[in-house]
């Protein structure tokens, strides 16, 4: 195992959804979790995080997450970060779309937030297996 | 009345002849008795001429003799000579010196005499009277008395001469010579002399008289008795006319021109009034007729109103075809418009005139446009169906250009020898509208519905999970339930989304082989949970080590977690639920048992619907939506498998899953023998048995040789193997036969069978082969049951749920029959020559070859390079001949060896086929 998974980053437009992330994640979790409600508000505040994951909602107003993922992958310092998105649009021909833009994973919504960090922990170990 | 009918000729056909022909017989016979009649009358005419011929001729003699008599009175009384010289032309015309004068009968002399006829002339020719007589055929005693008539006439004559000679002998007293010579003519002796002749003449008068009167009477006596009898036959041959002639008009039933007129009119054609029959010709041809014209009015009655009925019926179904709502489209087999009803015209706003007679292809955009020609003459002449008999979505094109979505089913039909097809069609341009509104609908619907959703569960799980801290006693079971129903909500919506996924036909399958036991396991494990709600367990009785199926894992788990659930929803609490599972030939089933209340027989047929459930009433205590079923039962269809129940409620229900087991014959022998996989090396070359023999042992295998066909049967019987290499040509059996035999045996029908050709190389120790493995080898005519079965065994090994067969067959009858068995479990692509084989190999990877032998362009054979190229090789089913010559076979075995391949091929087939890494 290569590094110990802290600084994650939530991109998240529902503020209900932040409130049960944010406690599946930090206080269960014990991640630090940085959260923004839109894709550009993400870009803004990435490089001063500097998230070693990425969890990114697929539908946002302004940005979407696939748009969002893009945007991020042009900064060279995040341009290898795992992106997982979490999403309830979860067709199998979607979930092929998310993959083959470069996510390492998706986490259907609704999610469990009980099992919530063991699924964020489990991907992060296999992208640094 | 048809037995009569029936009878009636031969009957008929018997009495005419027996009453013709004895009429016939009486008529040759009065012939024959009037001609006899005819010849009496004659004979009797005859009799008469003779009888007056015979006077004629006794007459003359008398005559002659009184002629002479006067002729030499006169001479002697007047001296003159030419008495003298008539005197002597009597005697010599009766002796036949002069010929006879004509008229010489009729008082002749008298009219010399009176110089009114001409004396008689010399010359020859003449005929003695006598000779006359005897030429009159008179009887000898008759003869007998003109003779002596005539000797006593020519002694008269004797006595006119003497007395001629006495005048002319120069006596003084000439008056009294005279005078003496006439006394001498009239004295006694020359009376006596005169009457002998006439005693004679009398006499043969009397006598001619006699005999010609008796013969006359005789031939009239003779003529009378014909006459009777050509009377009485002639009476008889009438009788038998009149009898022919009434049984004929018995049989006619009338006269010939009542026959004559009522044929004619049936000639005509006139057959509407019927002809009266006279009573009792019953049964005669005229009757026969007059019935034969009352069949014939009630046979064209019958076609005319047929020809009505049809003119309905073709009315009616005009009216029908112009009335529904769906287009109808009959086409020809090139595609030209036959029919075209109104909805059609409604649709495609063509008028009816405008697209008869045109290719259909008018009603279609690009590229269906261009191409239906292609697809029409495909299916006509391979069978290959695009649309027939299946139905789908398709674009049709309007008059005015604009496209739209319609619903299109195509069947075949057959008019006599003529191939038709009609297209039924649908404008469902709304429907697909309205359809994609639901979907959208329920895509959004179930989008929106997760997201709060998330935020809810999340924050109930997170309290429930003590993350926020304990609750207050009395809050947690509230909080609790509002969990437990926020699960039930997020279960609903993903049910709701499957179903409108399998009603799409959306939902996606990733199926890879995948070991049963411990996705069982899991099943169980992650069901656990749900179960304890119910207080229910769950036990798994047996275990199947090694089963393999070939599956999506999570629907799969999607399935057992549905059939767990409902079993434990239905149990009583404290309950068991248990899962085994067991091989059913081929394929492996999975049993979940509880002994719940089980499934209501009314219920039975609806359980699988969608949101069906038993009892409304339960649905609050049992909760769920009604898919689940629904939806298992369309996951394990879509996966090859099948899903079944039984029920006895309150004692055992049982819900089962079948799956085709994956390459079930390597799994199966791994499980029983897995540390000998022993393959069996027939081939009667004993230096290219110990090649093959080098090359398994080399790669870890462990073989056994058999050199001819009686011993590799008797190896098959010992041992177990793995699989089998064979040599088409063996010495004592031929290998297709062989292969033939171990498929109808049970023990050997599965045994995987690499065909190789091998000839040894060189040097030894590079094999020069070929090696294909063998399914089956099938005969024609096609056998279903082997061909399902041969199928089955290639399905196993297949990674796909619907194997892909490519078909090389070009007889299209074969083809369609092939189609049509293994069409609705395999995907089937027929190629009818090398070349179109050759290109769909390189366009796809088959799981089976079906090869025919004999091509337009080769033999299938030629094939087994690409196929055994392909990775995996791909497995072949060889078609041929139901016996097979031993120049075919080595035919196909000298093909193996030119399609030479290597050793990494052969040992790859055989490999793949006793499913290891060995």
């Amino acid at each position: 195992m290569a590094e110990k998974l802290t600084r994650i980053l939530y991109v998240e437009d529902e503020p209900d959804i932040q409130m049960v992330a944010r406690l599946a994640l930090e206080t269960l979790g014990g991640f630090t979790l940085e959260i923004c409600s839109s894709g550009s508000e993400a870009l803004d505040k990435i490089a001063a995080f500097r998230p070693q994951f990425i969890l990114l909602d697929v539908m946002m107003p302004g940005m979407d997450g696939p748009t969002t993922l893009g945007k991020l992958r042009e900064l060279p310092a995040f341009a290898d970060t795992p992106v997982v998105f979490m999403t309830a649009k979860v067709q199998p021909s979607e979930v092929a779309g998310y993959k083959a833009i470069g996510a390492v994973d998706v986490i259907p919504k609704p999610f469990d937030p009980m099992a919530l960090p063991g699924q964020v922990q489990a991907i992060w170990e296999r992208c640094h297996g | 009345m048809p037995s009569t009918a029936k009878m009636r000729p031969t009957h008929h056909n018997s009495v005419a002849s027996l009453s013709i022909w004895p009429t016939v017989a009486m008529f040759f016979a009065f012939f024959l008795a009037f001609a006899a009649y005819v010849h009496s009358e004659k004979q009797i005419d005859h009799a008469h001429e003779r009888r007056l011929l015979s006077f004629q001729l006794a007459g003359e003699l008398r005559q002659s003799s009184d002629d002479l008599t006067r002729m030499a009175r006169s001479y002697v009384v007047t001296g003159e000579p030419r008495y003298k010289r008539y005197f002597q032309d009597i005697l010599d015309i009766r002796n036949g010196v002069k010929p006879r004068p004509e008229n010489y009968a009729d008082a002749y002399w008298d009219m010399v005499l009176a110089d009114r006829q001409p004396p008689p002339e010399n010359g020859s020719g003449g005929v003695a009277l006598l000779d006359r007589m005897r030429r009159a055929g008179f009887s000898e005693a008759e003869l007998g008395m003109l003779m002596q008539a005539k000797a006593s006439s020519d002694e008269l004559t004797h006595l006119e001469f003497e007395a001629m000679k006495l005048v002319e002998s120069n006596s003084a007293n000439i008056a009294a010579t005279r005078l003496k010579a006439s006394l001498m003519l009239r004295d006694g002796r020359y009376n006596r002399a005169k009457a002998e002749i006439m005693a004679g003449i009398n006499a043969f008068f009397k006598h001619v008289n006699e005999r010609t009167l008796a013969a006359v009477h005789e031939m009239e006596g003779r003529a009378s008795l014909f006459r009777i009898i050509a009377i009485l036959i002639g009476c008889g041959a009438i009788f038998l006319l009149l009898r022919n002639y009434r049984y004929l008009r018995t049989v006619l039933g009338g006269d010939a021109d009542e026959i004559h007129g009522l044929l004619s009119r049936i000639g005509r054609g006139d057959i509407v009034d019927a002809a009266a029959i006279s009573p009792g010709a019953e049964g005669s041809i005229l009757a026969g007729l007059v019935e034969m014209q009352g069949r014939l009015r009630a046979l064209e009655q019958g076609r005319q109103s047929a020809a009505q009925q049809q003119r309905d019926d073709a009315a009616r179904m005009s009216a029908i075809l112009d009335n529904v709502l769906d287009g109808i489209i009959t086409i020809g087999e090139r595609g030209i418009i036959e029919s075209f009803n109104q909805a059609a015209t409604n649709i495609f706003g063509y008028g009816e005139a405008e697209v008869i007679g045109r290719n259909v292809k008018m009603l279609m955009p690009e590229p269906y446009h261009g191409e239906h020609d292609t697809y029409l003459s495909n299916y006509t002449t391979t069978g290959n169906k695009k649309i027939i008999g299946i139905g789908r979505q398709v674009v049709g094109r309007r008059k005015d250009g604009t496209t739209f979505p319609m619903d299109l089913a195509v069947s075949e039909m057959r008019l006599g020898d003529r191939r038709m097809f009609t297209g039924i069609v649908r404008d469902i341009t709304e429907r697909v509208k309205v359809e994609r509104m639901k979907s959208e609908f329920i895509s959004t619907v179930s989008h929106e519905l997760r997201t709060p959703l998330t935020s809810i569960r999340g924050s109930l799980a997170l309290i429930v999970g003590g993350v926020v801290g304990e609750l207050p006693a009395a809050a947690k079971p509230m909080i609790e339930i509002a969990h437990k129903n926020s699960e039930r909500l997020i279960l609903l919506v993903n049910d709701i989304l499957d179903m409108e996924k399998i009603e799409e036909g959306k939902m996606e399958f990733d199926m890879q082989p995948c070991e049963l036991m411990p996705l069982l396991v899991h099943a169980l494990e992650g069901n656990r949970a749900y179960g304890e709600q119910f207080k229910v367990s769950y036990e798994l009785e047996n275990s199947l080590p090694g089963t393999t199926v070939k599956v999506d894992a999570n629907r799969l788990m999607q399935v057992l977690a549905n059939l767990l659930s409902n079993a434990a929803k239905f149990s009583p609490p404290g309950g068991k639920v248990t899962v085994a599972v067991m091989r059913l030939g081929s394929r492996v089933r999975v049993e979940i048992k509880d002994h719940g209340s089980g499934i209501p027989d009314e219920f039975k047929g609806r359980i699988f619907q969608k949101f069906a459930q038993a009892d409304a009433s339960d649905t609050k205590k049992k909760g769920g939506t009604g898919l689940g079923l629904s939806i298992t039962k369309a996951m394990v269809e879509q996966m090859g498998g099948a899903i079944g129940f039984e029920s006895q409620p309150n004692v055992l229900t049982t819900f089962f899953v079948e799956f085709p087991m994956f390459d079930a014959v390597s799994r199966q022998a791994v499980a029983e023998r897995v540390e000998a996989k022993r393959v069996l090396i027939c081939e009667d070359d004993r230096d290219v048995a110990a090649l093959l023999r080098l090359v398994l042992e080399q790669a870890g295998l462990a073989s056994d040789v058999a050199y001819d066909a009686a011993q590799a049967k008797q190896l098959l019987a010992q041992h177990r193997y793995a699989a089998m290499t064979l040599d088409l040509a063996m010495p004592d059996q031929d290998g297709v036969s062989l292969i033939r035999e171990l498929r109808a045996a049970e023990a050997t029908a599965n045994l995987p069978i690499v065909v190789v050709s091998v000839s040894a190389g060189e040097t030894h120790d590079e094999l020069s082969c070929d090696a294909f493995s063998v399914v089956d080898w099938i005969g024609k005519p096609i056998d279903q049951v082997q061909l399902v079965a041969a199928l089955n065994r290639a399905v196993n090994a297949t990674p796909h749920a619907r194997p892909r067969v490519l078909h090389v067959e070009d007889d299209k009858d074969i083809a369609v029959v092939v189609y049509s068995i293994v069409g609705d479990v395999a995907e089937v692509d027929n190629a009818v020559t090398l070349a179109d084989a050759r290109r769909l190999l390189a366009e796809k990877h088959y799981d089976l070859a079906i090869l025919d032998v004999s091509l337009p362009d080769g033999s299938g054979m030629e094939l087994l390079p690409q196929l055994n190229a392909a990775t995996p090789p791909v497995p072949v089913l060889v078609f041929s001949a139901r016996e097979i010559t031993r120049e075919e076979i080595l035919g196909v075995k000298a093909a193996l060896v030119k399609s030479r391949t290597d050793n990494e091929q052969l040992l790859a087939t055989i490999k793949r086929l006793i499913g290891g890494t060995s």
